[in-house]
C-alpha cells in the first residue's frame, strides 16, 4: 500500500505565481523518491500538496487510486517530517510519539507498546520521558522521524529533514533514514535542495526547476544521461562545465579548443557542450585525451582526496578539472589540460535539450 | 573607574530616577492614608503613628463590601468570557485564512480605536428595553459585563492572533497531519504553550474591568447592590466628604489594592507574556 500518483497537479498562488506547473509523477509502492531542485523550484509545495496543507490548484493527487485532491492531511493516511522538526514542545518525547496515535484512538496497552517498539529502533529509549527543550538536534530529528514511523502510514513525507543538522551527524543520519525506509518499505518522498543527498538516498530523483520537473531517473541516469542543461549543471559537484561550442564535420571547438568527437547522429552546428571534472584533467602524457589545450588557474578547491582546478582559456571557455590531491598549483598560473572527448554531453543550444553523448 | 562602569552606574541613576517618579505618588497616596484625619499632612508625610481607621471608615463609607463584590464578579465574568472568546477569535485570525478574514479583522480593531465614551448613552437606551427582546438589563451586572466583553474581545483578539501568528506553522501542521481537527490541533498543541500570553491577557483584562467606571457611573447608578467599587471611589468626590484627605486616600488604596495583587501574583507570567511577542525564538 502506499502509491502516488500526480496527475497535472498545479499550484497557483494568490496573485498568479505558478508555483507547481501540471506534474505529472507517479511514485510506485516502498519508493524512495527525492523531489530535488533550487530554492523556489516548487518542490517543497509539490509536497505539501500531496500532504494536504497546501490546496491544489489544478489536477489530481492519488494515493493507492483512491482521489485524495481535497481530503483533508488527517485522512490521508501520511505522516511528515518537517525542516523545523515541529516536535510538540510541551509533550515529552513518549507523547510525541503516541500523539498520532492518540488521536486514532489506539488501545493504551497497544499505544504505548508501538512507542517502545520504535523508540528502540530509533535509540530513543532513555529519553522518552524527556522534552524536545532537553534534546539535541540529531535527537530532535530522531523524534520526528520517530513520530512518522509509529503510524506505519501509506507514505513517509520528508522537508529537508537533515538540513538543520551540522555536516557530520546529516551524513550519518542520510544512512540511518535510508535504512530505516528499507526496513519498514514505506512510500517516501524526500524534498532536499543538496544533491548529495538526492544521489546517496533516492531509489528515484525528480529534478526541479520552475514549478516543472526536469528530469525523473534513477541517480545512475540523471547523473549519466542529463536531459538539459540544468540537470546538467545541478546535479554533480563540482558542476558540469558548460561550453557554447560550434560543430562542423566532426570537430567541437570554441576558440583554441577543437575536439574531434564521434556522433552517431546529426549533431547541429551550434551546440553546447557539458564536460564533467572527472573527463577533464592535467596534461601529462595526453593518453586518451584531446588537448592539449591552455588556460589560466581561476580557483582552486584543494579537499584533500582530489583537488578541483577552475581554469579559463584565453577566450573564455571555463572548465573545471578534477585532479589529485597531491597537485600543487597557485591561482593565476597557466596549465595544460585535456578532455576526455567520448565523456562530452551535447545539448541543444536553443533549448538546451540532450542530444545525446558524443 | 572604566567606562563600561561609568555606563553602568549611570544607567542605574537613569533607571532609579524614573522608578521613583513612578513610586512617588503610590507611596504618597499610601502614607497619607496611614495617617489620621487629625493629623495635618501635606505633601509626601512619613506616618509615625500609623493608623488605620481613616480604612475602616473608608470601608464603610464607600460601601466597598458591596462594591468589591460587584467588581469581582464583573472583573472575573469579563475576564472569563472574553478571554474564551479571544482564544477562539485570535487562533482563527492566527493560523486561518478564510473568507473574509481581511474584512473581519480590522472590524475586530475597530473596538479597540472607537473611543467607547461615545458608547455609553447609546448603551443606556438599549439596555432599558434590549431591542426585540425587551428586556431590561439596566441595573444588572449584564448591563457591566456585555460591553466590556466586547471591548475586551476586540483587544483580546488582537493580541492573541499576534500570539498565535508567532507560532511555527509547522507545529500546527504536523499536528494535522498526526490526525487532529482544527479544535484538536488548538485544545491539544496549541493553548498550553499559549499559557503565558493568556495570563498576560487576562491581567490586562481584569485591571481595565475593574477600573472602569463611567460604565458603571450611568448604567448601574441606581441600584445600590450593583455599584462596583470605583463607583464607590466617587462617593468621597463630593463637596461633604472632602474634608478628609486621609479617606480618600484610604479609599484609593482600597480600590488599587486587588489590582496590585493580582499583577504581584502573576507578574512572571505577564513579563513573560509580554516578551512573547516581541522576540522570536
Amino acid at each position: 500500500m502506499g502509491e502516488i500518483r500526480l496527475e497535472g497537479a498545479t499550484k497557483v498562488y494568490s496573485g498568479g505565481v505558478l508555483a507547481v506547473d501540471a506534474v505529472d509523477l507517479t511514485i510506485p509502492q516502498g519508493e524512495f523518491m527525492v523531489l530535488v531542485g533550487p530554492s523556489g523550484c516548487g518542490k517543497s509545495t509539490l509536497l505539501r500538496m500531496i500532504a494536504g496543507l497546501e490546496h491544489v490548484s489544478e489536477g489530481r493527487i492519488l494515493i493507492d487510486d483512491a482521489d485524495v485532491t481535497t481530503v483533508a492531511p488527517r485522512a490521508r493516511d501520511i505522516a511528515m517530517v518537517f525542516q523545523d522538526y515541529a516536535l510538540y514542545p510541551q509533550m515529552t518525547v513518549r507523547e510525541n510519539l503516541g500523539f498520532a496515535l492518540k488521536l486514532r484512538k489506539v488501545a493504551r496497552a497497544d499505544r504505548e507498546a508501538r512507542v517502545a517498539e520504535v523508540a528502540g529502533i530509533l535509540g530513543l529509549s532513555e529519553l522518552l520521558d524527556r522534552k524536545p527543550g532537553a534534546l539535541s538536534g540529531g535527537q530532535r530529528q530522531r523524534v520526528a522521524m520517530g513520530r512518522a514511523v509509529v503510524r506505519e502510514p501509506a507514505a513517509f513525507l520528508m522537508d529537508e529533514p537533515l538540513s538543520n543538522l551540522d555536516a557530520k551527524l546529516r551524513a550519518q543520519t542520510r544512512g540511518e533514514i535510508r535504512r530505516l525506509q528499507r526496513a519498514v518499505g514505506t512510500t517516501t518522498v524526500y524534498v532536499t535542495h543538496d544533491q548529495v543527498e538526492a544521489m546517496t538516498m533516492g531509489d528515484r530523483i525528480a529534478v526541479m526547476s520552475g514549478g516543472k520537473i526536469e528530469q525523473v531517473g534513477d541517480p545512475d541516469s540523471v547523473y549519466g544521461q542529463p536531459a538539459n542543461t540544468f540537470v546538467a549543471a545541478f546535479i554533480g559537484s563540482p558542476a558540469m562545465a558548460l561550453v557554447e561550442m560550434t560543430h562542423d564535420g566532426g570537430t567541437l571547438s570554441h576558440g583554441g579548443v577543437r575536439v574531434p568527437i564521434d556522433v552517431a547522429h546529426a549533431v547541429p552546428g551550434s551546440v553546447v557542450a557539458g564536460i564533467r571534472p572527472e573527463s577533464c584533467r592535467l596534461w601529462t602524457d595526453g593518453a586518451g585525451l584531446a588537448g592539449p589545450f591552455d588556460g589560466g588557474v581561476e580557483y582552486v578547491e584543494a579537499l584533500g582526496r582530489e583537488t578541483f582546478i577552475g581554469v579559463a582559456t584565453d577566450n573564455g571557455s571555463r572548465f573545471v578539472l578534477a585532479a589529485d590531491g597531491s597537485v600543487r598549483i597557485a591561482i593565476g598560473e597557466r596549465v595544460r589540460f585535456g578532455l576526455e572527448a567520448s565523456a562530452i554531453h551535447l545539448f541543444d543550444a536553443a533549448t538546451g535539450a540532450a542530444l545525446g553523448r558524443s | 573607574m572604566t567606562a563600561g562602569r561609568i555606563e553602568r552606574v549611570g544607567s542605574y541613576a537613569v533607571l532609579t530616577a524614573f522608578a521613583v517618579i513612578a513610586i512617588y505618588p503610590v507611596v504618597s497616596i499610601l502614607f497619607l492614608a496611614l495617617h489620621n484625619k487629625t493629623d495635618l499632612v501635606t505633601g509626601f508625610a512619613f506616618p509615625t503613628h500609623p493608623d488605620l481607621s481613616s480604612f475602616k471608615a473608608a470601608w464603610t463609607e464607600g460601601r466597598f463590601t458591596t462594591g468589591f463584590k460587584s467588581s469581582f464578579v464583573v472583573a472575573a465574568a469579563v475576564t472569563v468570557i472574553s478571554g474564551v472568546l479571544s482564544i477562539g477569535t485570535g487562533y482563527a485570525f492566527g493560523t486561518m485564512r478564510f473568507a473574509g478574514d481581511r474584512i473581519l479583522f480590522p472590524i475586530f480593531l475597530l473596538g479597540i480605536i472607537f473611543p467607547y465614551e461615545a458608547t455609553v448613552i447609546p448603551l443606556y437606551y438599549d439596555f432599558q428595553d434590549v431591542p426585540l427582546l425587551h428586556w431590561n438589563l439596566l441595573n444588572t451586572y449584564w448591563a457591566l459585563i456585555l460591553p466590556q466583553v466586547g471591548q475586551s474581545v476586540a483587544f483580546g483578539t488582537f493580541w492573541m492572533r499576534a500570539y498565535f501568528r508567532s507560532v511555527p506553522r509547522s507545529l500546527v501542521e504536523a499536528a494535522r497531519i498526526d490526525g487532529a481537527t482544527s479544535f484538536g490541533v488548538l485544545r491539544r498543541v496549541l493553548v498550553k504553550q499559549a499559557t503565558p500570553a493568556v495570563m498576560t491577557m487576562s491581567v490586562l483584562v481584569f485591571v481595565y474591568t475593574w477600573n472602569e467606571f463611567l460604565l458603571a457611573l450611568v448604567l448601574v447608578s441606581s441600584s445600590e447592590s450593583h455599584q462596583t467599587a470605583p463607583l464607590g471611589l466617587s462617593f468621597f468626590a463630593g463637596a461633604t466628604r472632602a474634608g478628609d484627605p486621609t479617606k480618600v486616600a484610604a479609599a484609593a488604596v482600597l480600590v488599587a489594592t486587588p489590582i496590585l495583587l493580582v499583577y504581584l501574583f502573576l507578574q512572571r507570567h505577564f513579563v513573560r507574556g509580554m516578551l512573547a511577542g516581541a522576540i522570536k525564538e
